[in-house]
């Protein structure tokens, strides 16, 4: 089945970009790595008018790094060159392997990081782990730029902060922490190419044999990504014992809100969201890195 | 929604085509450079049929605009050869060791397993195996198609001509 039709623009500069966009924001979709875009309109998902690719802008394809400011992913950094800079392999190792369980060689050569982010599923699997790291989005419109923490970014199915005449110039994590363990986790029904059932991405420090700066992150139960504060407070500050951490898998467990689908039940999701948090915690008490 | 006019490279050659912006890259090399070695099988990006090399990475066509392609470099199963007379090792060893059953996902598992090989020469079964998750077998006929990747890392044969055909076309 062919595309619907659309007019297509190839801007060389973001001011090329914004023009293009006019105040045509929503009738135009952006074009990263399109292997979403290009189902969804296919499949009538999703409507536009116009299509923008980005990957002529100079610079938007960049991956910087720095032990002082962090990383930086540009909005056209595909998922593979992100799975193998070897900064991301070293300082950020929980984004390589959640990337490393995400879709097909081929859509990873395809597919950007903020492409997965923009794109907004509640499954979204770079979304976990990125919230554990802290990361923030850099939101460039015409006249400004701001950030956003990632976490409340993505604000419901296929919705995020983002203005129709705005775009993502870059995901930003913050500088490498030596001390903090981070684990993502994923369940689905088949070990590859397949959208997760669940995922986990927990981070935490542990000092004295106190767990400290405890976050936990759960994917595809809830509208969005979700941030579990009730189960990461279950632990803070405490000794990760393993009551408390099957406590704080319980707490995860209570707080997520799935449902049920096609990959699994309601139920199912609750009890997949006690097992990986608890397995996530224990990997990262006994010395995950 | 008029026409453009796109230039490419396509199996080392420089190719200029007139292509509305909603055809895909598979929709182009197949109904207007006749390049019918790739094949479109979902158009959803899950089955890897339609796998080619845009500036020597494996992609889905059926993912990609052809307009995406202007002033690159696309390498097609009918690339992949070093010659007219001669095969890529890859497609060697399919033959050798029955690796083809109805042959429609053949391009793509031909096109994915050379791309392994010149990235990873001595891949193992496992490396086999997650490279090749994004390309479906109907006939389900995967084994034979693991073990003739694996002969190729065997015998050596794959590496350099794999990323011949990966980097030197591209």
């Amino acid at each position: 089945m062919r595309l619907p039709a659309f007019d297509y623009h190839a801007p060389a500069t973001l001011d090329e970009v914004f023009a293009a966009i006019g105040d045509r924001g929503r009738d135009t979709q952006l074009l990263a790595g399109g292997t979403d875009l290009l189902p969804s309109l296919r499949s009538g998902k999703r409507r536009c008018r116009q299509v923008v690719a980005l990957k002529g802008v100079a610079g938007l394809d960049a991956i910087r790094f720095d032990p002082e400011t962090g990383l930086e992913i540009g909005a056209c950094a595909l998922l593979a060159e992100v799975q193998d800079n070897p900064a991301v392999r070293e300082h950020y190792p929980v984004l390589a392997s959640a990337i490393r369980t995400l879709a097909t060689v081929q859509v990873r050569h395809k597919a950007t990081v903020v492409g997965n982010l923009c794109n907004a599923s509640p499954c979204a699997d770079t979304a976990p782990p990125l919230m554990a790291l802290g990361a923030r989005v850099r939101i460039v419109g015409p006249d400004d730029q701001h950030e956003l923490p990632l976490d409340g970014f993505i604000t419901g199915p296929r919705r995020t902060a983002r203005e129709p005449e705005e775009l993502i110039s870059s995901v930003l994590v913050p500088p490498p922490d030596p001390a903090l363990r981070t684990v993502f986790l994923k369940f689905s029904p088949r070990s590859k190419v397949d959208i997760s059932a669940v995922s986990v991405a927990a981070a935490l420090r542990l000092e004295d044999g106190l767990a400290r700066a405890v976050g936990i992150f759960l994917g595809t139960v809830a509208p969005t990504p979700m941030r579990a504060a009730s189960a990461a407070a279950a632990l803070e500050g405490l000794e990760p014992t393993s009551e408390v951490i099957d406590l704080a898998a319980r707490t995860a467990r209570g707080e997520c809100q799935p449902v049920t689908d096609f990959r699994a039940s309601k139920e199912y999701k609750q009890h997949l969201v006690e097992v990986l948090t608890r397995r996530a915690l224990r990997a990262l008490v006994e010395g995950g890195a | 929604m008029e026409p453009r006019t796109i230039t490419l490279t396509v199996n080392g050659d420089r190719r200029c085509v007139a292509v509305r912006p909603n055809l895909t890259l598979v929709e182009a090399l197949r109904d207007e450079l006749h390049l019918t070695g790739t094949k479109q099988g979902c158009g959803t990006g899950d089955c890897g049929a339609c796998t080619v090399y845009l500036d020597g990475r494996p992609v889905n066509s059926c993912l990609t605009l052809a307009v995406e392609a202007d002033g690159r470099s696309v390498t097609t199963v009918e690339g992949l050869a070093p010659s007219g007379t001669e095969l890529h090792p890859v497609q060697e060893a399919f033959i050798a060791h029955g690796a083809v059953q109805c042959g429609y996902c053949t391009p793509g598992m031909v096109m994915s397993s050379a791309a392994l090989l010149s990235r990873e020469p001595a891949a193992d079964e496992p490396s086999v195996r997650h490279a090749l998750a994004g390309n479906l077998c109907r006939c389900t006929g995967y084994t034979k198609i693991v073990e003739a990747v694996l002969a190729c890392v065997g015998d050596g044969s794959c590496g350099a001509h794999g990323a011949a055909a990966a980097e030197g076309k591209a």
